[in-house]
């Protein structure tokens, strides 16, 4: 959206997201409470504009979503969004967001290493909790 | 986690002082507090000291200090590792205002050792495993050497749910359930010596889950002091070192990451009351860089000072800001955390784990006092990073307090009833098993616990050696002593 300073769609925000939730470890609670802010936040738009959200334009979305976080549970739910925004811009790419390390650019950030990899990334094939230089250590019985 | 949190502390060392260890003697009990000298003193820790300094690398730099405590060796077997020039202007900062910076040792290799590899300055220590082995984790340091003479089996994946005791008081079986089953099935597997460290919370938790004939109220529980006495540690602050208040030659320095700061300041470590208190044991103050994790950092702009939620172009010009216009520092307060009635674990009367278990349920207390000194020592710390033209300054002392720092819950003593532990860490009325984790601590010494938890533990081994040979740990000459090695024994001991 502004020059050099990725935004939501740049750092690929929804895709991260919804591979989040697709996820079975996914907390089903949050899951719930994700997919329920959404339909709130329609329909109050619905309800005051008598459209859709995603068909208001800019100005106005703004205006609607200032008053949707008056509330409490309106808050918690932009918060919540919001910190998964903040999660693609600078998680691992590899986990769907950042893309390119576009936003580690943008903010000069230095990110820990060894990178993940597919075979040790969150989510990934499940590890044994060990690590491969140690003997002697054996599942139980 | 093989290893549990040591995988995960940022290894600032710091031994405690002999004043630590005889708290009461020294500045008197304190009223409402429940403060007790400990049964062993400094004499009697300082070669464990020292030998956590050899055999899990301890690296930093002795200087002369009024609060210096005595040390069997010259110096630390590794030198310190790097320093950020942002360690160079807290001293000069300190120095102006009359204060004496200190190097801050740490539980770091600064070259290859034992296996490990050295520090490659990843600048993520806390709250992440060390990718090349310089930290000294319980996991990389002594668990990995003991795995490695084929004498040490792991089970992960287990999780100890009761110590099952007899008639005699002693420990019979340790139960366990294989996490990785579907139905929970419990294991049992049996050996002379246990030695229970699960971190004070959980390990008081299991004591109390494991009631036997000998011991009705959970094991070493029949006076009703399992849990009791925990204590924990103070809070701290920072500030931002803007890159636009700086001389422009200073700032490609302060940009660097990865160095360290390892700085801490023990002036106050004893002090006289402003308010006319009297002496008053103090404490330290750690400086530090904030924490690189990105998306936490980024997460901390998202709400303004009014608590209002932020989006969009303003939240991107705040990180944008945070990131790049200025270095972040903190500061870590330590103090002697008064133990009191108030703060303790039992077992929750509803609430179960997964596996049917009651969970720990924690009362957090505190002594006002504690805060007095916390807030005194905070002050001085801001009044650094002020001196250091720092902006934003901001300081919290608690008693809710930071969770990672626990220590007490089955403090040793030679009275029973005042204690879960007796002086070699041996849970009373169960002559074989031992706790050697924080929760032996009756008082915390005001630096972090964990260089004394491991010098503990493995004077608590020695302890167990001895047994195993029929003798107390007074008589075994395997102990270690100041200034000498222990006898030779047959064990393999490469290193000492």
């Amino acid at each position: 959206m502004e020059p050099d300073a990725p935004g939501a769609g740049d750092v690929h925000a929804t895709a991260y997201l919804d591979r989040a939730l697709a996820q079975p470890a996914f907390d089903s609670k949050l899951r719930a409470f994700l997919l329920d802010g959404i339909r709130r936040l329609d329909g109050h738009a619905r309800q005051l504009d008598g459209r859709p959200f995603a068909d208001i334009g800019a100005a106005r979305r703004e205006e609607l979503l200032q008053g949707f976080v008056a509330e409490r549970r309106g808050r918690n739910w932009v918060s919540t969004l919001i910190g998964y925004t903040l999660e693609a811009l600078l998680a691992d790419p590899i986990y769907g967001g950042n893309p390119g390390g576009i936003g580690w650019a943008w903010l000069e950030h230095d990110p820990g290493r060894p990178r993940p990899t597919a075979a040790n990334r969150a989510g990934g094939p499940a590890l044994s909790g060990i690590d491969p230089p140690v003997a002697g250590i054996s599942k139980p019985e | 986690m093989v290893g549990g949190a040591t995988n995960l502390m940022s290894g600032f060392f710091q031994r405690l002082k002999p004043a630590g260890f005889r708290l009461r003697s020294e500045y008197g009990p304190v009223e409402g507090g429940s403060v007790i000298d400990w049964p062993i003193g400094y004499d009697d820790l300082e070669p464990y000291y020292g030998l956590v300094e050899r055999r899990v690398g301890v690296s930093g730099r002795v200087v002369d200090h009024p609060f210096r405590e005595p040390r069997s060796t010259p110096d630390f077997p590794y030198p310190p590792t790097g320093e950020h020039p942002m360690a160079g202007l807290i001293e000069r900062a300190c120095a102006e205002l009359g204060y004496r910076a200190l190097p801050l040792p740490r539980a770091i290799l600064p070259v290859p050792a034992m296996d490990r590899g050295a520090c490659v300055y990843g600048n993520y220590c806390g709250s992440y495993g060390c990718n090349s082995g310089a930290k000294g984790s319980a996991r990389a340091a002594p668990l990995g050497q003991a795995v490695a003479t084929g004498r040490c089996a792991v089970r992960p994946h287990s999780h100890v749910s009761r110590l099952v005791s007899g008639a005699a008081g002693r420990v019979e079986a340790v139960e366990y359930i294989d996490t990785t089953s579907a139905d929970g099935r419990r294991q049992r597997v049996s050996a002379r010596i246990v030695v229970v460290a699960c971190q004070p919370i959980e390990s008081a938790r299991l004591l109390l889950l494991s009631p036997g004939p000998a011991h009705p109220d959970g094991l070493g529980n029949n006076h009703g002091q399992v849990g009791r006495n925990l204590l924990f540690s103070a809070g701290g602050g920072g500030g931002a070192l803007h890159y636009a208040d700086r001389d422009p030659a200073e700032v490609p320095g302060l940009k660097q990451r990865g160095l360290f700061i390892n700085r801490t300041l023990q002036d106050w470590h004893d002090y006289d009351d402003p308010a006319g208190g009297g002496r008053r044991k103090g404490g330290s103050i750690d400086f530090l860089f904030r924490h690189a994790n990105a998306i936490a950092r980024a997460n901390s702009r998202k709400r303004g000072a009014d608590g209002r939620l932020i989006w969009g172009k303003p939240l991107k010009d705040r990180i944008h800001a945070y990131f790049t216009e200025a270095r972040h520092l903190r500061f870590e307060v330590f103090n002697d955390w008064t133990p009191v009635d108030d703060c303790f674990v039992t077992l929750d009367p509803d609430q179960t784990d997964r596996w049917g278990l009651p969970v720990a349920r924690i009362r957090l207390g505190y002594h006002p006092r504690d805060l007095e000194v916390g807030r005194f020592l905070a002050r001085k710390g801001a009044g650094v990073l002020k001196q250091l033209g720092a902006r934003d300054i901001r300081w919290r002392v608690s008693g809710s307090p930071p969770q990672n720092l626990v220590a007490g819950g089955c403090r040793f003593g030679t009275d029973p009833a005042t204690s879960v532990l007796d002086p070699d860490c041996r849970v009373h009325g169960a002559e074989n098993c031992f706790v050697s984790d924080g929760s032996f601590m009756p008082t915390g010494g005001s630096v972090a616990y964990t260089w004394t938890v491991y010098a503990n533990a493995f004077r608590v081994a020695d302890g167990i050696i001895a047994q195993l040979a029929g003798l107390k740990l007074r008589e075994s000459p395997n102990v270690h002593r100041p200034g000498q090695a222990p006898a030779a024994t047959g064990r393999s001991e490469k290193n000492a």
